[in-house]
């Protein structure tokens, strides 16, 4: 097994989503590892909606199992709630999702990090980051102890200076119960960053025996849960359902009439929040037609009566939430055990890091997580990923990078640096221009070599993974080169033009109407496919034409990505480009030619005349 | 440390009455200043003497456009001086001492285009303009400079991400009560808009390309059927367009000319004849054929006293070209032929205007008159033909749109992932 990290320390300070995947991967690296957290006790909690995955977020979460992350194990151990989004549609968008027991998932996460060989774990309280010679060498505690390292990587959340609010109230902390971390938010103002300031919300948390469930529709999880990671065979933690239920005009009303005491529509927030997922408030505002918003009871855990209620975050304050709850179908006689909020919080924006995640302005400082503009587990994760496999390694051997043609991850982390955020980010399946082959069913397929290859990946994933690809590749196989004549199609029930033509499985397969299990009793091979393998197969016959297509695409979009814009290129002495293009090249630095272009502002003209020069230089380099 | 800034004489070589120098770039106001003192008030013409070291230059006008309310977007000064080499020299002069650069060829529009002041299709319509001869090609210019196609293409691409944020949205908001059902459907409308635009604009596009390249009119017929007198007349009672145009062949003699606006290179070709012996003579019949073929319009003459039409005759004729009667002071003129008498000016003024008539019908000013347009917007509309609401998945349907927008992407700009999710965002009410 490869140890490309073998020299290298690196701390993580952070004991979240990104913090977890980033420290696991560090030392999966071969790099000691250190990570620092507030509290031991809470690495891996759910601060807000106790679920992971959904459309694109699941994908994400199959990327970074495919690279030995956690998170897939973790809620596989964990998920009381499963179910796979857009069942009914193409294989490309169906989105794994599953509600977690939050204890159950914490736990999970926090044996992961235990068994983890070369990770330790400090408790401790960051004050301030170590500099020596321009590059970050570790970090200093509030003890006043200072631990050093070849890297580190920062994954603050919402702690820095984050500010709750509800109604009048003001609460300066990261989450709910814990302190604000604004030292280290200062420290990263003295260094002259871009900042900027966001917004997020979170419900009220119901006592779910106060809940009149008898009113409410049910929506029960899959029968057959289809695990995200894979290395998990089958979930066994007990499955339970959710309850469904509405606003009404009474909620309305109240809320409407209460408006000028909520924290966001009093005028106290200046931060952006998310269109997609926005507070009551924003929704009754903003969709004023609507006389009604859909709300998801979720159950926090099996053992735990705490209920989450989706769809109904606000800042209003805690009299009008007893209040407005309570007009709520279901929830008449509904205890309230924690009041919802809104958070305010300071981000970097992304645009100053490169494609490792790491800082330009500070090399050996990496960023990831919600402190960099996201939102979501998922998102988090997959840039503690991709930040702690770059701190752990040298920095003269080429960076782990997934591009867009690769992965999600690759989608978030270049969206990221090049185009940065304008309300925290989340990732949806549109972002991606290649997602009909970006599938959460080959994200094995996509990354699992790449890791392999940089010794990301541990050897039972990398044994595992071979010969589930060797089995799909002989089942493709078989798929192309088993053909059958029209009549012996019509004899098993498909209609198909009887023009003497010989037809392929796969070709069968591509015909309208025609699924994997009509053709189970001519062929056996096709009982008994595993959940990837059908799906990959329903793909290929599904997409067939727009793969071929996109394969082309990818191509293309690669060959712009390998035309490599040197570091120290001066975009400010472009002949030809308008001063305002020079000025946004200059600022966003982009390290490749495809990167220049999706730089918002940035012309087909501006790209041509890019092309022109970094063609000439490499020439004559 | 910046981008250059340029100049160059923006109004015609050598000596004129008033020459008019333009500077583009972050160093023009500078340069403004130091030749004539201050910058002045924006966009106000000023009286100004115009000095460099060794004294005064020229006395003219002066003009600031600040970025970026200007032609390329950025910093332009642009100056009024006497059209005089002398002067021009000495500014010249002046000009490279303070840091300027000499523009290349097209430089200016290149930094209009390349800071988002034109997109394609307007740098198109700029150049065209600076090109057109004719009423209609000034017209048919004048209108895409402005933006008239951009304009369209930009509803089209409107239409088309309402119609993938309709998709996008079932796909990515699967859980949301407030996402529509039946997307497919409901993304049609917008999708059909978008085909029947386009499919029209694809209609007028041959009609706008020859408008552009102009047409050509061949007169055809045996020897001594009158064609050169013929050739003659129209030549003398149009206005002939002097510019010279490469590529005729030496036997074939042929004039440019505007006639109702539109540019016509009108051929007299030689007499064709059914059989021939000499080789000379064969060679010529053959190019005369070939160019009749490629001809736009053809006036087809046969002598008034010439007997029946010979078969070869009646084979070159095509839809709407313009049978004539020849000579029609000597003989009968043919049924269903047009008589004409090349010496009388009515005469010829009638078949003007026939001609001109039939010019209307194969040429009129449109949207899209370039290859590379026409090219582009086939293609769109091929994609989006694919798009059957009854047959596939969402994302294939959005696959299919994204597919037709990356063409129109190419006519004009780009598209960014984020305008589909602020579609989505504007429409529903997304967030469970």
């Amino acid at each position: 097994m490869k140890q490309v990290g073998k020299d290298q320390r690196v701390v993580v300070v952070g004991g979240g989503h990104a913090g977890c995947e980033a420290a696991a991967a560090a030392a999966r690296m071969g790099a000691e590892t250190i990570l620092v957290t507030h509290k031991a006790a809470t690495i891996g909690e759910m601060s807000c909606n106790p679920a992971i995955g959904g459309v694109g977020k699941g994908h994400l979460v199959r990327e970074i199992d495919a690279l030995d992350g956690l998170m897939g194990r973790a809620i596989d151990q964990s998920g009381i709630q499963f179910r796979l989004l857009n069942r009914s549609k193409g294989p490309a968008v169906r989105g794994p999702r599953a509600q977690a027991d939050r204890k159950l998932y914490r736990h999970a996460m926090q044996r992961l990090i235990a068994e983890q060989v070369g990770l330790r774990v400090v408790e401790g309280a960051v004050a301030d980051v170590l500099v020596r010679q321009g590059r970050c060498a570790g970090v200093i505690l509030e003890s006043g102890e200072a631990i050093e390292s070849s890297a580190v990587v920062l994954t603050s959340g919402t702690f820095l200076r984050g500010m709750i609010h509800r109604g009048e109230e003001r609460i300066p902390a990261g989450r709910q119960g814990e302190g604000p971390a604004n030292a280290l938010g200062e420290r990263l103002e003295v260094m002259g960053l871009p900042m900027g300031r966001l917004k997020t919300g979170t419900p009220a948390r119901l006592n779910g025996e106060t809940i009149d469930w008898d009113q409410l529709e049910m929506q029960p999880a899959d029968q057959d849960p289809l695990p995200f990671s894979f290395l998990t065979k089958k979930i066994t933690v007990p499955q339970i359902s959710c309850g469904i239920t509405e606003t009404s005009a009474e909620t309305h009303a109240i809320i409407r009439e209460n408006l000028g005491r909520s924290a966001v529509y009093g005028g106290q927030i200046a931060g952006k929040g998310p269109r997609y997922c926005p507070s009551i408030e924003d929704k009754i505002v903003k969709f004023a037609a609507k006389d009604s918003h859909q709300i998801f009871l979720e159950p926090e855990g099996l053992d735990d009566s705490t209920v989450y209620p989706n769809g109904i975050s606000t800042s209003l304050p805690c009299d009008v939430q007893d209040q407005f709850v309570r007009t709520i179908k279901g929830l008449a006689n509904v205890e309230i055990t924690q009041h919802g909020y809104a958070i305010e919080y300071d981000y970097v924006d992304p645009r100053a890091l490169d494609r490792r995640l790491e800082l330009r302005a500070l090399p050996g400082l990496f960023l990831a997580g919600q402190n960099n503009g996201t939102t979501g587990y998922e998102e988090a994760g997959a840039q503690g990923l991709v930040a702690g496999t770059n701190a752990a390694m040298p920095h003269d051997i080429a960076p782990f990078a997934v591009d867009r043609s690769e992965g999600y991850i690759g989608v978030l982390v270049d969206d990221l640096v090049t185009r940065g955020v304008s309300e925290p980010y989340r990732m949806f399946t549109s972002r991606a221009e290649y997602r009909l082959s970006l599938r959460s069913d080959n994200a094995d397929d996509r990354l699992t070599p790449k890791g392999v290859e940089l010794g990301l990946v541990g050897a039972e994933r990398a044994e595992l993974f071979h010969v589930k690809h060797k089995r799909w590749n002989d089942l493709r196989r078989w798929a192309d080169a088993t053909k059958v004549t029209p009549n012996e199609a019509a004899k098993w029930g498909l209609s198909i033009k009887q023009d003497g033509r010989r037809r392929s499985v796969l070709d069968l397969l591509s015909l309208p109407g025609v699924a994997i299990s009509d053709l189970e009793t001519p062929f056996p091979e096709l009982v008994g496919l595993s959940a990837d393998d059908r799906a990959k197969l329903e793909a290929d016959a599904t997409y067939s034409g727009f793969l071929e297509r996109q394969e082309a695409d990818m191509a293309s979009f690669r060959r712009e990505e390998s035309l490599v814009i040197p570091a120290d290129f001066d975009f400010r002495r472009l002949k030809g480009l308008s001063n305002e293009v020079a000025e946004k090249l200059a600022q966003a630095r982009p390290a490749t030619l495809g990167q220049a272009g999706r730089i918002e502002g940035v012309t087909p003209a501006a790209l041509s005349l890019l092309l022109v020069h970094v063609k000439n230089l490499t020439r004559a380099a | 440390m910046s981008a250059s800034t340029i100049f160059a004489r923006a109004s015609g070589a050598g000596r004129a009455g008033v020459a008019v120098f333009r500077l583009s770039g972050p160093k023009a106001g500078d340069a403004l200043i130091a030749l004539t003192g201050s910058s002045g008030a924006p966009r106000y013409a000023r009286r100004v003497t115009v000095r460099d070291g060794d004294g005064v230059i020229d006395d003219g006008l002066a003009l600031w456009f600040p970025a970026p309310g200007s032609f390329t977007g950025e910093d332009v000064a642009e100056l009024q001086l006497h059209g005089s080499i002398a002067v021009e020299r000495r500014l010249t002069g002046a000009l490279l001492g303070l840091g300027l650069e000499p523009a290349a060829p097209g430089a200016f529009t290149m930094r209009a285009f390349a800071g988002g002041k034109l997109d394609l299709t307007q740098t198109e319509g700029l150049r065209d303009l600076l090109e057109a001869e004719t009423i209609l090609q000034h017209k048919q210019a004048l209108s895409q400079m402005r933006g008239a196609l951009r304009d369209l293409a930009d509803s089209w691409r409107r239409d088309l991400i309402e119609a993938m944020a309709m998709l996008d949205a079932a796909v990515d908001f699967p859980d949301e009560d407030d996402v529509p059902g039946g997307i497919a459907a409901q993304a049609l409308p917008a999708v059909e808009r978008v085909q029947a635009s386009l499919a029209n604009t694809l209609a007028g596009a041959d009609r706008a390309r020859r408008v552009h390249d102009g047409m050509t009119v061949a007169i055809v017929g045996p020897p001594n059927a009158g064609k050169s007198t013929l050739f003659n007349r129209i030549v003398d009672s149009e206005r002939a367009i002097v510019s010279p145009e490469a590529g005729t062949t030496r036997d074939i003699i042929s004039e440019r000319l505007e006639i109702g606006g539109h540019l016509v290179t009108l051929i007299d070709t030689a007499g064709i004849r059914g059989s021939s012996t000499s080789m000379i003579e064969k060679e010529g019949i053959r190019r005369a054929e070939e160019a009749a073929r490629m001809a736009d319009l053809r006036l087809l003459a046969w002598p008034s006293d010439g007997g029946p039409v010979a078969d070869w005759f009646s084979a070159l004729a095509e839809e709407g070209d313009l049978h004539l009667s020849t000579k029609a002071d000597i003989g009968e003129p043919r049924a269903g032929a047009m008589p004409v008498d090349a010496a009388d000016p009515q005469s010829v003024a009638a078949l003007l205007e026939r001609i001109k008539e039939r010019l209307d019908q194969l040429a009129a000013p449109g949207l899209a008159p370039s290859a590379r347009q026409q090219i582009l917007l086939t293609a769109a509309l091929e994609r989006l033909n694919r798009f059957d609401p009854n047959a596939a998945e969402p994302e294939v349907l959005s696959e299919v749109l994204r597919a037709a927008a990356h063409q129109l992407e190419a006519l004009t700009g780009r598209i960014a992932p984020d305008d589909i999710l602020d579609d989505i965002f504007s429409s529903f009410c997304i967030g469970k």
